[in-house]
């Protein structure tokens, strides 16, 4: 600490400006071209497998439908579908196909890409949707205690025209093999707010 | 059970300390916090640790890597890890190990290297995300912060303005703190200003990553008679985790770390905490977080936005909020910002605060929450 002066009370910003701006290699006292360091690169690679019910969810992707499980004894509609509820704690067996229409729950704009360095020039609008039907309220306070519901994309909407509760329904791509992209993105369905 | 202090706390900068090893932070915390309370290496019993993930480091095991450093050879040592929640977490698994009559003293560690990854951190966060139904959409880790955040916006019909008070309340408090990174005098409009990056987040509403060391001692009620006259007594802890299907519950209102409180405040004889608290240390690695976060340790959804805006939560005001400056302002070790919190809180009460000193401070909560919005770890301290 006391080599590289990090005992002592520095560098406090006068501004936010400086504050953020100031890049990682500049820390007062030294600089990373200045220090000894060793660089280590690690690849990992990993097959992950989606188990029995998302497999299942998946092959019903491909096939241009939206499906869950739904459990026999608190009656929730499970989706990502599980093949036990974690409520009543027991196997679910019965699969439902949902037509996929929802509720934007809530959403983001975001201007950066997924390498967050990287600046987009438009939006992606980012949701989650809470699938219609599916929406267990607690009586007395009606707070949302479940939805069925997933992470994606929005489209064919302007990034001011997003609002919570906006209706959508899921475009569906061509070619699907099986994946959470073969829903391109989901898109205004009319009717407006819920 | 048996009633647990807090005898000694010491902690390291908080900032990048690329030059350093964990070994070396840790060292600095631990060798500050065995002096705070007048002990040497070998009246510990046993280490309470916690640290991020190993893949921030690059080694595993990170948890055993330092273990000279806080003297753990021959003793029995755990780590805690519960994303960001871990900080906390590991004063309340501290707690368990001391009130269960196993320990009279054991001492709690919890350390952050984030500038190990080159060139940042990010992709590692990034990889929280489901690999098989969310990664293919190229998340990037803000998306789920700008999500809760939007939905919490919408619950209490908040602006971002209103939000933004948080940053410019939590980085002046920080000015005060010596230990800080981001201390800044700023104002609501320079967080508006900052880049947007993943609306309604911008770049002032994020805590910075970095690098950092807490220590903290804990002994027996017997015990801690005898090594100070001030303990800050650990007199409720609580823990609750919630569903990892995010997408499936309402992120207005986190209600594990409403249920987590509760356990803590049962313990500590609490039923009105926003009259019996005197210093609350919500987690606040986003400015929504702090408000997200108080709402639930109040037990009161939509309190804290309209606190915040009658100035009560400023250290001055009657229910001081982050006095420390918080992780937005004093900075984001992951795992020893959650424990940089409770010392806040042993400083605070034990009349040890300095600039940052909230007059007649007596009880005080902290709170981190973590993994995929689903974490509540919260400990109520008395002097």
């Amino acid at each position: 600490m006391v080599e590289y002066g990090l005992d002592r009370e520095f560098g406090r910003p006068d501004s936010w400006a400086a504050a953020v701006e100031k890049k990682y290699t500049e820390v007062d006292g030294w600089a990373v071209e200045e220090l000894i360091l060793n660089y280590w690169r690690i690849s990992l690679r990993y097959l992950h497998a989606p188990g029995e019910a998302v497999s299942r969810f998946l092959n019903g992707l491909k096939e241009g439908r939206i499906t869950g499980t739904q459990c026999d004894t608190c009656g929730r509609v499970l989706i990502p579908p599980r093949y036990f509820c974690e409520w009543c704690f027991k196997r679910v067996d019965r699969w439902v196909e949902h037509p996929g229409t929802g509720t934007v729950s809530t959403y983001s704009l975001s201007y950066i890409g997924t390498d967050p360095g990287v600046r987009l020039e438009k939006p992606e609008i980012v949701a989650v949707i809470w699938f219609d039907g599916t929406v267990v309220k607690r009586p007395a306070s009606k707070t949302v205690v479940h939805a069925a519901g997933i992470l994606h994309r929005l489209g064919g909407v302007e990034p001011s025209g997003v609002r919570v509760g906006l209706r959508v329904k899921p475009v569906w791509r061509r070619e699907r093999e099986g994946s959470i992209l073969d829903i391109d993105h989901f898109e205004p369905a009319g009717g407006g707010l819920v | 059970m048996r009633r647990v202090a807090i005898v000694g706390a010491g902690m390291t900068f908080f900032r990048s300390m690329l030059p350093m090893t964990p070994q070396e932070m840790v060292f600095e915390a631990v060798r500050k916090c065995l002096d705070d309370a007048g002990l040497s290496h070998k009246d510990v019993q046993a280490v309470v640790t916690g640290s991020a993930p190993d893949a921030f480091d690059g080694y595993h095991h990170k948890g055993s890597v330092v273990v000279e450093s806080f003297s753990g050879m021959g003793k029995p040592v755990s780590r805690v890890f519960v994303g960001g929640g871990t900080g906390v977490g590991v004063a309340v698994a501290g707690w368990w190990h001391v009130a269960s009559g196993a320990f009279d003293r054991v001492l709690l560690v919890a350390w952050e290297k984030m500038s190990h990854p080159y060139p940042h951190a990010q992709p590692l966060f990034r990889t929280i995300f489901d690999p098989i139904i969310e990664q293919p959409l190229g998340p990037n880790l803000i998306w789920i912060f700008a999500l809760e955040m939007r939905r919490y916006m919408e619950a209490h019909n908040l602006k971002k303005e209103q939000i933004a008070e948080v940053a410019v309340k939590n980085k002046g408090n920080a000015l005060d703190h010596p230990y800080a990174q981001l201390g800044a005098r700023i104002t609501v409009d320079d967080v508006l200003k900052s880049p947007v990056l993943v609306w309604p987040v911008n770049r002032l509403d994020i805590s910075p990553t970095s690098d950092g060391a807490v220590a903290l001692m804990l002994a027996s009620e017997e015990e801690a008679k005898k090594i100070t006259d001030t303990p800050v007594w650990l007199d409720g802890v609580g823990a609750c985790l919630d569903s990892q299907y995010w997408t499936n519950r309402d992120l207005a209102y986190p209600y594990y770390v409403y249920l987590a409180a509760q356990q803590a405040y049962k313990m500590a004889g609490i039923t009105n905490p926003l009259k019996e608290i005197d210093v609350f240390e919500p987690y606040d690695p986003f400015t929504y977080k702090e408000l997200h976060h108080l709402d639930a340790l109040l037990g009161k959804p939509g309190l804290a936005p309209q606190l915040l805006a009658e100035g009560q939560l400023a250290r001055d005001g009657d229910h001081p909020t982050c006095p420390s400056g918080g992780l937005l302002g004093v900075g984001n070790p992951i795992a020893a910002a959650g424990l940089m919190k409770v010392a806040e809180l042993y400083w605070q009460l034990s009349g040890r605060a300095g600039r940052r000193q909230v007059p007649n401070a007596y009880v005080g909560v902290a709170q981190a929450w973590g993994d995929l919005m689903q974490v509540g770890q919260v400990v109520v301290c008395r002097s």
